[in-house]
């Protein structure tokens, strides 16, 4: 074995054991397991709510992006950096407070409960297994070129072993597990990044050397207007760029998990900054990278490969293997976050609650684990014949996600006029909206993203329909009581906590 | 600067700042929220699981 090969075992056996200890401390029932006990301190939300949702994106789709679009990239990382931010403070307190006034323990169970019917839950949880199906495929294939790379291994091994190894990490189970894992991840991951970054800019002898190699390539390379000028700028695309990554965050349940899993409503505060200063550190550097490729790498293949490449050509052989292993244990580490999360969809939001709602604990774990094997040989066998392009898919992944989700969140917590219906409108028209634009190929045509008109569809449904069915369904008034409660500062009556009150807690859906 | 036109620039140093001082002005607005702090270990204190979750229950504080 060679020096990455070894010290990527070295990882995969740290963040196990990891997974292990995590897993005997908060597992102690299904708010253990799901939620980690609601125990997560703020520097732990903060990073796990980054590295969920990153490093596969990161490490190939934005490194490719930079390589054939230069500068213009970056509008993806503009939106980003604020992401963690805008998703703490508009819905971290709120909605930490909320799902546990409303004893929800998964996110998607947290809509059913604020918008009380079975077919908020029939809706929403198969758009988020999908889309988040297509989020954890390009973890895989980031993990099967990383793994290459790394080992020598052929594409196909390499990507059986990724998807084994993640499959494995999410067995380990649990929200605690995951949680801490994600945590330590999102350390290495950074680490590497800018070890990578310091690297480039060395190799190329510095970022204004760099850029003027670059700009006689293509001046157009160092603008935010794309590799063929301003004239040909696509301001709907820009602004679809900016809100995927920014607004678009506040609907990914995968990510809003995060928030119910806070030691206290008062965490989110202290997370932003976390989420801020991780963000302004992490994000722009594969960017810029990718960017710099272009002159370490100017007949690059295969421009996803291109900030695995530069590591590989700037650093130092002991230190390409430190950094490539902890990369590529994170983005293994990312899928597991995932796939857990599309495994309890599965199993609590689907199977529980439409097949078989008197099933054990026991038989629900069982039922996330098939759910999980599933994906992961669907996932795989994707991924090993026709490997689609990681950036556009998981663009593609996040934009569905938001267009159908933000509305729905955002208004959980904030608009007590909000209701079912609106919720069903919402959903259902943000994800044909922003799914049909793409397949119609009007992006290019229109020049407006999916994200804009999944976005805006989404929005004025929710709008529109609530006002409109006021009467025929209102809120009901123990979710309006427990909206009131969210809005103060101050404890939780003991009278409202789950198990407590069977109208608040209990939570025994009426069908729409 | 940097080898980069100036409206470059201006975006990838400008929105970064904006979120920063997003993040801040943020913190600054949700300052009560220790207050739920506070009273969240008072509700928890053998005996404090009162009605009313103690005494720093304060309608539409802070940001929230």
């Amino acid at each position: 074995m060679n020096i990455e090969t070894w010290f990527l075992v070295i990882y995969f056996v740290a963040m196990a054991g990891i997974g292990v200890a995590t897993l005997k401390m908060g597992n102690r029932d299904s708010e253990g397991f799901l939620l980690g006990g609601r125990s997560l301190g703020p520097a732990v939300t903060a990073l796990r709510l980054q590295s969920s949702s990153m490093s596969g994106y990161m490490f190939l789709g934005a490194g490719s992006l930079a390589y054939t679009k230069g500068y213009f990239s970056l509008w993806y990382a503009m939106g980003d950096i604020g992401g963690g931010v805008l998703n703490l403070s508009i819905l971290g307190r709120r909605m930490r407070k909320l799902s546990q006034i409303l004893g929800s323990l998964t996110s998607i169970e947290y809509l059913e409960h604020r918008y009380p019917s079975r077919w908020i839950r029939a809706i929403a949880a198969p758009i988020a297994v999908a889309c988040i199906f297509f989020y954890v495929m390009t973890q895989f294939i980031a993990g099967g070129r990383g793994l290459e790379m790394v080992t020598g291994i052929p594409y196909a091994w390499a990507l059986l072993i990724a998807v084994g190894v993640i499959v494995f990490y999410t067995f380990l189970g649990g929200y605690l597990a995951v949680a801490y894992t994600d945590f330590v991840q999102a350390i290495i991951m950074l680490i590497g990044m800018l070890w990578i970054l310091i690297g480039t800019m060395q190799a190329i002898g510095g970022w204004t050397a760099g850029n003027e190699a670059v700009g006689q390539i293509n001046p157009n390379l160092l603008t935010m207007w794309g590799p063929d000028g301003f004239e040909s700028v696509q301001w709907g695309v820009i602004i679809g760029a900016v809100l995927v990554f920014s607004i678009g965050y506040l609907g990914w349940p995968h990510v809003n998990v995060s928030h119910m899993a806070m030691k206290r409503p008062s965490a989110a505060r202290t997370a932003s900054m976390y989420a801020t200063g991780f963000n302004l550190l992490f994000i722009p550097a594969p960017y810029i990278v990718g960017v710099m490729a272009l002159i370490l790498l100017p007949t690059l293949d295969n421009p996803e490969l291109a900030v695995f490449q530069v590591a590989d050509t700037v650093l130092p052989d002991f230190a390409v293997g430190i950094v490539m292993a902890g990369i590529m244990a994170a983005i293994m580490s990312t899928a597991d976050a995932l796939l857990l999360q599309s495994g309890t969809i599965a199993s609590q939001d689907l199977f529980r609650r439409f097949i078989k709602p008197d099933m054990s604990d026991r038989q629900s774990v069982w039922i996330s684990r098939f759910t999980v094997l599933i994906l992961a040989i669907i996932g795989y066998w994707v991924a090993v014949n026709d490997p689609p392009s990681v950036a556009e898919v998981a663009i593609f992944a996040t934009t569905v996600l938001g267009a159908a989700f933000v509305p729905a969140y955002v208004a959980a917590a904030w608009w007590k006029k909000a209701n079912v219906p609106g919720a069903i409108a919402s959903m259902i028209l943000g994800t044909v909206s922003s799914v049909g634009w793409q397949l119609a190929g009007l992006v290019d045509s229109t020049g407006i993203d999916p994200m804009g008109i999944g976005i805006v569809c989404s929005t004025l449904a929710i709008i529109i329909v609530s006002l409109a069915t006021q009467r025929s369904h209102p809120v009901p008034d123990h979710v309006l009581a427990a909206l009131r409660e969210t809005e103060k500062i101050g404890a939780i009556p003991a009278h409202m906590l789950a198990g407590q009150n069977d109208a608040l807690a209990g939570q025994l859906p009426k069908d729409v | 600067m940097f080898g980069l036109p100036a409206a470059t620039v201006a975006i990838i140093f400008g929105i970064p700042a904006i979120w920063v001082i997003y993040t801040l002005v943020f913190v600054y607005l949700s300052r009560g929220w220790k207050a739920e702090d506070v009273a969240e270990d008072r509700a928890r204190l053998p005996g404090g699981g009162d009605e009313s979750g103690g005494t720093a229950a304060s309608a539409n504080g802070g940001t929230a």
